[in-house]
């Protein structure tokens, strides 16, 4: 027995031996390596092609006025690199490329010489007889402008962006952005600031801008043509906070500008977004589901001030989402509603037919159900304001609710379908409106007769939460007496 | 790594004192062990016999096959060994005084001409109850074990959904009501692993290691094992437990088996059941089979999926068949297939979460998308086959070589609609989805191994390995279109308008393959001392490939889906992580000893498991993470005691340190963009490591009838759960994250109790686990406006139940030939979904669920059987302790809403499904 311990014993430490020595001839120090990110020097370009198809080239420095530069392959910007573009300068994408801004982009163009960023050989199409399936404004020629959470100050002035939306085709190199989107502009910066004043931007396959979050300034720009059978103009989402005002907001799938609170990080503010004295026309069409596409819209969560907003011939009038509802149709979230109260109102609205009167204030989609429960539908919540033109405050059924059909006042279409005037934009519209979403042609300036003249509400300010004046600052319009984006004063969009 | 040589050396006294304890001398006695010389495990009640010249003395062995004889007197004996249906067994024993004979390595041997209904029936046949008891208590761990027997008179026809009459087990349901996956003491599939034959297998899943157990048909099986605590030559990933599935073992006599049976579920009464044509589809991905470069159309795709059939009356089918010999005296046998085509129907009502919740009325008040009603049909076709091939070289040398194929076709439609107008005749616009889903797993494992006796004490023994498993998904499209529909006062609709939206095609497929060596040493040092050691290399790797396009609708009406045109399409998602290539080496070896004395027995010793884990994924190069290369060791001691009381009663208390390694896209950093958070893997993460401690009281009152009480205590360190960080990118970002600690502890009853035809048994058990994890509150703040913060909040482990409890009456007789069962699984609450806001889980309702089997033996060898399962149509339902927003039935008549506390997110109703069959043996 003894023996036999004295045999286990040994024969264990014989076995701690080999264990021991298994363990030291095995065991390297617990250790990992991940691949850090790769960065490739910013390069300064000369004119020319700049680029190569199937890589990512990092540029860096001036594009040099009145100079042509073909786009090969995706151009990226570092972070603390910055890409300025002078005026006249061109961008041309020869394929489905996209510029990826990871530091600062400046195109800072003139009412003289204006940047230009487009698909090579790209030719619009704006007719009223183009099928939205073959229209090339929705082709998603080029890919877009996608800004990386380090992209601290992205600035267009008197920029022309046409022909862009492809989606990411390759794992992109930006967090926050997955193959199969397609934006235009992509901002998730919620420190950085966004700048787009005097330029146009003309055609999509989803958001013509998506602020995922961040600080912005919009203004006298014209969008035309944005998104395909769905997307915003500008779409802002939670922390963003800005101002938006004289835009020429035409033809969009499904809003022209939109705020919500949607997926607010922690650490960052609610959105806040300042909407006013722009024109949305034609807007809301090709998002055929019920209830969604329109002019202007506050949801899930956001605040701000929406004044002095013209919206004519659009699928349905100022929205404010005014209750929770994931009943039926759309999920709807609600605004901020505490914060919005008083803070809108001095809307024009027109529509050449009766139906669109009567969603100058929305009806909820499924109205025909309300009452379902003994509840009345109450996802709306744009109340008729007495500044609004027309002014429907007097005439509405007694117990009415936004959201609520006004069928009672049918009779009196006609009365409240007031012509804005427009100086070259004829109402009622020869086609249907969803077929001119366009702006080439028309002119969207107030004749000295139009009723918006006047009506406006000034007694407000913008939020200016971006750096102000100067060469990549911003320069923001005050509030203007005339509703719309054209001021009869000259001020306001300058196209 | 000091803390855990301390550990090895202390073990090392505490043996080195309890053998010194085992010195004391006692009165000259015989005694022995003994074992079915084929499979090792103990003989109950075999006779004993010693003769001499003038005496003889009689007895039998116990549970754990010894006997003993007390004040022998000195002499010259012959000692006889009996059991029906093995060889006797005679040895002289020569008896000196004041020496004590203890023989634990006596084996019998099985008849050779034994018949093979008496293998069937003799108390020692592998695939009884009462077998199953007795490697319960031979085994040196903590370890619960279900018999064929018991599954074939059970009403269970998957593994998944045996192991739910496991204690302590829980089971995680599939949308058809299978059993997928195991929760093994409130821990979740990534803290259990499974193994075939001891085998540890690969998993198809595209994401994690998990098995999914509704592959397996329970018909294959000689028994379901599930330890709960570790010994040094089991790896040590496991640290709720191990599930080991043993396939039949090849016999010693020709004998086969076969059964068929037809079903039908009345779920069918009042749905009907509708499917799609899948052949012809290619399990390549079109990427694969286009090659790069390719300019893909609408028209590379099929969409023939899209056209549905009916099925009215669908009848299950199921057939299995074994047959099992002793060809030569050196080569036996045993080829078992199993083959079940099921039809199964669901239905449910869907309340999704939006991403966030809503600051007011109160903070993190629920909030929800578009109610969705789902109806499925799902069609699987299981098969399992597996053989087996014994070659006994010589007494000495033995050598085995397996195969087990699984494969599960799942033929999947899921109708749903998203919106309800037409589910509640009211006018509104509905999204309905139609999703035509294929998916092929298969398990597939291969093993060679060999037994050498190489002397009397030192035996070595080894195993090689290939196993695949594979997950491929060639059909997977979620056709959509939206429904503007009326409907008239009398609720008659009066119009529809159809359009079709823009819609995916998904591809996916999965392989994970392992090639695994085990060799082990055995060394009995003498009847007190045994000292194994061993290890084992594997080398695995996992491959998977996503690709999705999306059709482009254009706003077309919608009339029936080969009307339909597409010209206009983009490829999306294609790198949303689930594209990767990992590979994962284990080394690991341990060294054991198991030392037995009088009433003492232990067993412990230390694993050493080195992981080598490395990635390789479609993350941009701009970003980083594209790569990761991970090396660590873990040191694992463990130590399991036993005291026998006596023959009856034992208790026993282990320590085991366990481990649990991320799973394989937990690393993946590639960031998927969502609604409300973007997704990433973490390629920080490190693996969880737990301590673990358990005791256990036995009581054996006869063969049958049992009683254990046990109770159990873990400590997780760094323990991986998914939490939104927004300090990488300022971004909502979902990712793994380590938190510092989660503690489990629980206590278990089994019981089992026979009276004349009847016996009852069951068992109960009690968990708690707590994790603290940081989430997100949306609150109005009175300066800040609407705003989100993080608070912590303490809470169960995903999974875990709190009451578990599993109860069946049995009824058999053997004159009328009749058997029966009814079956009653109770499950308590647990969480099902973690939410990343503060107090908005997702929690699984405590189910009670009744199953009815019954056997009629119209021959000797033919009988009749039925199955009926989920008798109380016993749904599953998944709640939101929260009713903040007031989603309830009467403020605006949300349908399946009835209570003014709980938000009813989820109920998914199977209804009853009834199996009649005949088996012949």
């Amino acid at each position: 027995m003894k023996l036999s311990i004295n045999k286990g014993l040994r024969l264990k430490a014989f076995g701690v031996l080999v264990m021991a020595s298994l363990t030291i001839i095995s065991c390297k120090k617990n250790s990992s390596t991940v691949a850090s990110a790769y960065v490739q020097v910013g390069q300064n370009v000369s004119p020319g092609p700049i680029g190569s198809s199937g890589a990512i080239t990092s540029i860096k420095g001036t594009l040099e006025a009145g100079q042509t530069y073909n786009v090969n392959g995706d151009i990226m910007i570092n972070a603390g690199d910055t890409l300025n573009i002078q005026p006249g300068a061109r961008l041309v994408f020869m394929g489905a490329y996209n510029i990826w801004v990871k530091g600062n982009l400046f195109s800072l163009g003139s009412k003289t010489a204006v940047v230009t960023i487009t698909y090579n050989g790209a030719v619009k199409q704006d007719l009223a007889t183009t099928p939205v399936a073959s229209d090339p404004a929705y082709q998603g020629m080029w890919g877009g402008i996608w800004c990386d959470t380090s992209a601290q100050n992205v600035v267009f002035k008197w920029t022309n962006i046409t022909f862009a939306g492809a989606p990411i085709a390759n794992t992109p190199p930006i967090a926050g952005a997955s193959v199969g989107d397609s934006y235009d502009i992509f901002f998730q910066n919620k420190n950085g600031n966004f700048i787009m004043e005097d330029s146009w931007l003309y055609g999509g396959t989803d958001d013509a801008i998506r602020m995922k979050s961040g600080k912005f300034s919009v203004m006298r720009n014209t969008f035309e043509k944005g998104g395909g059978t769905g997307g915003d103009f500008l779409n802002c989402k939670g922390s963003s906070v800005g101002d938006c005002a004289y835009n020429l907001f035409i033809g969009c799938a499904t809003n022209g500008p939109k705020a919500s609170n949607h997926a607010q990080p922690v650490g960052g503010t609610q959105t806040n977004c300042n909407f006013y004295n722009n024109t949305v026309v034609n807007s809301g069409y090709r998002m055929v589901e019920l209830g969604r596409g329109g002019s202007i819209n506050y949801e899930e969560g956001a605040k701000g001030n929406a004044y002095n907003n013209m919206i004519v011939n659009c699928r349905f009038g100022f929205r404010i989402v005014g209750a929770t509802e994931s009943y039926l149709g759309n999920a709807l979230l609600v605004a901020d509603t505490a914060s919005l109260r008083g803070h809108y109102g001095y809307t024009f609205n027109y529509s050449d037919s009766a139906a669109g009167v009567n969603q100058f204030y929305p009806v909820t989609p499924d109205s025909s159900a309300a009452g379902v429960g003994g509840v009345p539908q109450a996802g709306m919540w744009a109340y008729p304001q007495a500044s609004d033109v027309p002014n429907i405050t007097g005439i509405l059924p007694t117990g009415f609710y936004p959201g609520d059909t006004y069928a009672s006042i049918e009779t009196q279409v006609a009365s409240l379908q007031q012509n804005p005037k427009f100086v070259n934009f004829p109402l009622p519209e020869a086609s249907t409106p969803q077929n001119i979403a366009y702006a080439t042609g028309f002119d969207f300036h107030l004749s000295s007769s139009s009723p918006a003249i006047g009506k406006g509400y000034t007694s407000f300010s913008p939020l200016a939460i971006v750096p102000q004046g100067g060469n990549f600052g911003a320069n923001e319009t005050a509030p203007g007496s005339d509703i719309g984006a054209y001021q009869s004063n000259g001020s306001g969009n300058q196209h | 790594m000091p803390q855990k040589v301390n550990l090895l050396l202390s073990f090392t006294c505490v043996c080195f004192f309890l053998s010194l304890f085992s010195l004391t001398v006692n009165g000259q006695e015989v005694k022995g062990k003994v074992r079915d010389g084929n499979t090792g495990e103990s003989m109950v009640d075999a006779t004993v016999t010693l003769k001499s010249t003038t005496n003889t003395f009689s007895t039998r062995t116990g549970l754990d096959g010894s006997f003993l004889f007390k004040n022998i007197p000195e002499g010259s004996y012959t000692q006889i060994i009996q059991f029906v249906g093995y060889e006797n067994q005679e040895s002289r024993v020569d008896v000196k005084k004041g020496r004590n004979i203890n023989n634990k390595n006596i084996e019998l041997q099985q008849h050779a001409n034994q018949l093979n209904e008496v293998i069937v029936t003799s108390a020692s046949n592998r695939e009884s109850d009462k077998f199953a008891r007795q490697s319960e208590k031979g085994a040196n761990y903590i370890m619960n074990i279900i018999s064929a027997k018991a599954i074939e008179i059970s009403p269970d026809l998957t593994v998944g959904n045996v192991l739910q009459r496991a204690a302590g087990v829980s089971v995680v349901k599939n949308s058809s009501g299978d059993a997928t996956h195991a929760i093994i003491r409130g821990m979740a599939d990534r803290y259990n692993y499974v193994t075939v034959n001891g085998i540890k297998i690969p998993s198809p899943d595209d994401k994690t290691r998990s098995i999914p157990l509704d592959i397996f048909p329970s018909d294959l099986l000689e028994k379901l094992e599930v330890s709960k605590s570790l010994t040094p030559s089991m790896e040590g990933d496991a640290i709720g437990g191990v599930t080991n599935i043993v396939l039949k073992d090849a016999p010693k006599k020709l004998t086969y088996s076969f059964n068929g049976s037809a079903g039908y579920s009345n779920f069918f009464d009042n749905h009907s059941f509708t499917t799609f044509n899948h052949k012809g589809a290619s399990f390549k991905t079109p990427y694969e089979n286009y090659g790069p470069g390719h300019n893909f159309t609408p028209s590379d795709f099929s969409l023939n999926p899209l056209n549905y059939s009916t099925v009215k009356s669908p009848v299950n089918s199921y057939f299995n068949g074994s047959i099992g010999d002793k060809i030569t005296r050196k080569l036996g046998f045993i080829a078992a297939i199993s083959y079940q085509h099921l039809y199964k129907g669901s239905s449910s009502l869907f309340y999704p979460p939006n991403g966030d919740p809503q600051p007011i009325p109160v903070a993190n008040t629920p909030t929800f998308n578009v109610i969705q009603a789902r109806t499925y049909s799902n069609l699987q076709n299981r098969t399992g086959a597996h053989l087996k091939l014994n070659y006994d070289l010589n007494d000495k040398n033995k050598i085995s070589f397996y195969t087990a194929y699984f494969q599960l076709d799942l033929t999947e439609h899921r109708f749903e609609e998203e919106g309800l107008s037409v589910y509640l005749k009211i006018p509104g616009q509905d999204y309905n989805h139609d999703r035509s889903y294929f998916e092929r797993q298969t398990i597939w494992t291969n093993s060679l191994q060999g037994k050498h006796q190489v002397t009397d004490k030192f035996s070595v023994d080894w195993s090689a390995v290939y196993s695949q498993a594979k997950s491929l998904v060639p059909i997977w499209e979620d056709f959509q279109y939206s429904n503007i529909v009326n409907y008239d006062a009398n609720g008659k609709q009066t119009s529809d308008s159809r359009v079709i939206q823009d819609f995916p095609l998904n591809f996916t497929h999965s392989t994970e393959t392992d090639h695994t060596g085990y060799l082990n040493a055995h060394y009995v040092i003498n009847n007190e001392w045994k000292f194994s050691m061993g290890g084992l290399y594997r080398h695995k790797q996992k491959s998977n490939v996503f690709e999705s396009y999306e059709l482009y609708a254009d706003n077309q009406p919608f009339t029936n889906i080969n009307a339909a045109s597409f010209s206009r399409m983009k490829r999306v998602d294609t790198a949303d992580g689930l594209t990767y290539h990992a590979t994962e080496n284990i080394l690991a070896y341990y060294m054991e000893l198991k030392w037995e004395h009088n009433q003492w027995e232990a067993l412990g010793g230390l694993r050493v498991e080195n992981t080598n884990h490395n990635y390789f994924s479609e993350q941009s190069i701009y970003l980083a993470g594209k790569t990761g290369s991970y090396n660590y060791t873990d040191y694992l001691p463990s130590i399991n005691l036993k005291y026998k009381f006596d023959e009856s009663k034992d208790i026993r208390a282990s320590y085991f340190s366990g481990i649990s390694r991320p799973e394989f896209i937990e690393y993946i950093p590639v960031q998927k963009s969502g609604d409300y958070f973007d997704t990433k893997g973490n390629p920080n993460i490190q693996h969880i490591q737990s301590s673990n401690l358990d005791m256990r009281y036995e009581q054996y009152f006869d063969a049958e009838d049992y009683f254990m009480v046990g109770g159990f205590y873990k400590y997780l360190t760094n323990p991986i759960e998914w939490q939104i960080d927004t300090t990488n990118f300022g971004l909502n970002v979902f990712e793994p994250k380590n938190v510092d600690h989660a503690s489990n502890y629980g206590l278990e009853l089994i019981f089992t109790k026979h009276f004349k035809n009847f016996a009852i048994n069951g068992n109960y058990s009690y968990t708690k686990s707590s994790v603290t994890t940081a989430k997100e509150l949306y609150y109005v703040d009175p300066v800040t406006g609407w705003t989100k913060k993080f608070v912590t909040q303490t809470r169960p482990l995903q999974g875990q139940s709190d009451h578990i409890a599993n109860l069946s009456v049995l009824y058999k007789s053997v004159k009328k030939g009749l058997e029966a069962q009814l079956s009653w699984v109770y499950t308590g609450k647990r969480i099902e979904t973690v939410s990343n806001f503060y107090n908005l889980d997702y929690w699984t309702k405590a189910t009670s669920q009744l199953d009815f089997s019954i056997t009629y033996k119209l021959t000797k060898r033919l009988s009749l059987f039925g199955k009926a399962t989920n008798l109380l149509n016993t749904p599953t339902v998944l709640e939101l302790h929260n009713n903040a927003g007031g989603y309830y039935y009467g403020k605006a008549n949300y349908p399946g809403q009835t209570d003014k506390n709980v938000v009813t997110v989820q109920r998914d109703v199977y209804n009853q499904t009834f199996i009649i069959g005949l088996r012949f043996k």
